[in-house]
């Protein structure tokens, strides 16, 4: 399977869901912010990169590279993780 | 870097880095980076600013910004003028401000546009009439400012007795208190720091501890002093970020209060520390299980556990070799200051005793601004003629080597049957107890004992131990007049705002509990 952002998006979506145990994630889409709109906290991150980790296998995020730019919306962070699966040779498919 | 000059005024420090290291890095900040060179001119080019809007030698000037490299260029340009920094947290709320605004009178408020509102209450409230310099929105305290014919030399004709700053501490009781600090105190408070912290050239500090703070400000006075680069954060409240950033810029000195460990915990272990070579923490004593997180955590760093007050900046450290040998010790005193300790019969002692602890030395504080009913409590008579020594208002103990140890805030101290406690050293002992994750001890006025120690305790889940069994934990462990009198559990214990136990919450549902209740006549 390829793993193209939609995909992406779909996993980012899923790790938030996870953290902040919501069952309905139809309020979640693109501009949707982890802050303002989902009532994130600074703990919370550590977490959402441990889901993304598990969604794909042999990705592992250093947290040394993390920029908080990255982690606003659930789109910067579905580029974020495109661009980690690109480095880690995983965009062909899972 | 050359030694020759002269170091006087804190501005000396800038100057003398901009002249022997202009390339260096200075600041650096989320995505902007400033070297010597380029600070220099940005702070020059602010105090030409400041300087046309009237601002000279003496005149204070309030900083209510956040922290970022404009703090750092606006804290430099008030001293470039000889003038007096007020540095004041941007969360401060309008009515403490206006009160500030009408003690301290600033000339000119430097503040960020996010609390413009905030600001626009306090004027409102106060008497004295500022001008106000506007930062944020696009609008940089960094410039390029218009050229300032009336710039006056570095330092503007200050001399080192004068004030370079007024830190405003807040009292237990009443208004906030200005600590007058001089060049001469804030020289003296850099240069012995960064000496027994061995700081250099190489060394990037990363500083998430507000600049507002003292511990904070002399971060960026001592990466001047040793030509050091610096790199401020906001604030630790993006913990995962800020340590990202961390490793990115190879911070070699890690600044922390023992509040940012809980933070620290669950994510340290996925970062890679190795280029940490100090940390450093100011507190009261850093507990033994802080210690081994912090070791365990930056393996490569010796840590310096340390403890002082705004108005001496630091009063002791304790050299990494003693951290296993001195549990709780908060050290020696500071390179260039002496202490020692006054116990109730005003006897001196400079190991084995008990006592409120004093400091002497270039770093005490010339006085509380406004406030000398204050200041003569805080400062009296040294040795010297006509010389003052800090009374601290700590209650600490010496051991036999002269290790200091912090017990209390004297206004905590319980005196119980003639005796004094520390509420510290029962709650220590409280907390030693398998099922008591935290303690907090009150005093309860008693007509015989005069006061009497009370416990609340905060049991572990699944604790099934009583009050009789803490009691006997106690007498085992503690002398007679230190036994708490009752032991509470709650579930939890009351916090303030900023994360300590809420004692004062916790005396007065005491009070309220023992209060006659009214006669049913009435309450019908």
């Amino acid at each position: 399977m390829q793993i193209n952002e939609t995909y992406c998006r779909q996993q980012v979506i899923n790790a938030i869901a996870r953290v902040m145990e919501m069952d309905d994630v139809a309020g979640l889409y693109d501009g949707t912010r982890l802050e303002a709109d989902v009532g994130f906290d600074s703990g919370l991150y550590i977490e959402l990169l441990m889901y993304l980790e598990e969604s794909f296998p042999g990705l592992g995020l250093d947290p040394a590279l993390l920029n908080g730019d990255d982690f606003v919306t659930v789109a910067s962070i579905a580029r974020f993780l495109a661009r980690q699966l690109a480095a880690h040779g995983l965009s062909e498919g899972v | 870097m050359k030694t020759s000059h002269n170091l006087l005024l804190l501005i000396d420090y800038l100057r003398r880095s901009a002249q022997c290291l202009p390339d260096k890095i200075a600041l650096l900040e989320d995505q902007r980076e400033l070297g010597y060179a380029a600070l220099w001119e940005a702070t020059t080019g602010l105090a030409g600013e400041l300087a046309s809007r009237g601002v000279c030698r003496g005149d204070r000037v309030l900083l209510l910004l956040p922290n970022a490299i404009d703090y750092a260029v606006a804290f430099w340009a008030v001293q470039y003028l000889g003038a007096i920094a007020v540095p004041i947290s941007p969360d401060t709320r309008a009515a403490k401000l206006a009160w500030m605004l009408d003690d301290c009178t600033p000339r000119v408020v430097l503040a960020s546009v996010a609390v413009r509102a905030e600001v626009a209450k306090a004027v409102a409230m106060a008497r004295h009439r500022s001008d106000f310099l506007w930062q944020g929105d696009g609008a940089s305290l960094s410039g390029p400012w218009p050229p300032c014919p009336c710039l006056p030399a570095p330092g503007g004709d200050a001399l080192d007795q004068d004030l370079a700053a007024i830190i405003y501490t807040s009292g237990s009781t009443g208004f906030p208190k200005g600590v007058m600090l001089s060049q001469h105190n804030m020289v003296a408070a850099s240069q012995s720091v960064s000496r027994y912290l061995g700081l250099a050239e190489a060394d990037r500090i990363l500083c998430a501890i507000p600049l507002t703070f003292d511990y904070g400000l002399h971060q960026l006075t001592m990466s001047a002093l040793v030509g050091a680069s610096l790199i401020i954060e906001a604030s630790f409240a993006q913990p995962l970020f800020t340590l990202a950033r961390l490793v990115q810029f190879q911070a070699t000195v890690f600044p922390i209060v023992p509040t940012m460990l809980a933070l620290l915990a669950p994510i340290a272990n996925r970062f890679d520390f190795s280029c940490v070579r100090k940390v450093t923490s100011t507190a009261a004593a850093l507990h033994p299980d802080a210690i081994d997180q912090i070791r365990s955590q930056f393996r490569h760093a010796e840590l310096f556990s340390m403890y002082g007050l705004t108005e001496c900046h630091r009063c002791t450290y304790l050299p990494p070799p003693e951290l296993d040998r001195r549990k709780g010790s908060v050290g020696i005193a500071i390179p260039n200051t002496e202490l020692w300790l006054v116990d109730p019969a005003g006897r001196s002692h400079t190991r084995s005793a008990e006592g409120e602890l004093v400091i002497r030395g270039s770093t005490v504080m010339r006085g509380y601004w406004n406030n000398p009913e204050q200041t003569a409590l805080s400062l009296r008579p040294g040795p010297l003629p006509g010389e003052r020594v800090l009374y601290t208002g700590d209650w600490c103990q010496l051991d036999a080597d002269g290790f200091l140890y912090f017990l209390a805030r004297l206004d905590e101290v319980l005196k119980v049957k003639g005796e004094k406690v520390a509420p510290k050293e029962v709650e220590a002992v409280l907390q030693q107890h398998p099922d008591i994750v935290l303690a907090a001890v009150i005093g309860v006025e008693h007509p015989l004992d005069g006061q009497r120690p009370q416990a609340y305790v905060q049991l572990r889940e699944g604790a099934d131990s009583s009050e009789a069994d803490w009691r006997s934990w106690c007498r085992d462990r503690l002398q007679p007049f230190m036994l708490p009198a009752r032991i509470f559990a709650l579930p939890a214990l009351p916090r303030t705002s900023n994360g300590k136990v809420d004692k004062v919450a916790l005396k007065a549902s005491h009070d309220a509990a023992r209060r006659p209740a009214p006669p049913r006549s009435l309450s019908m």
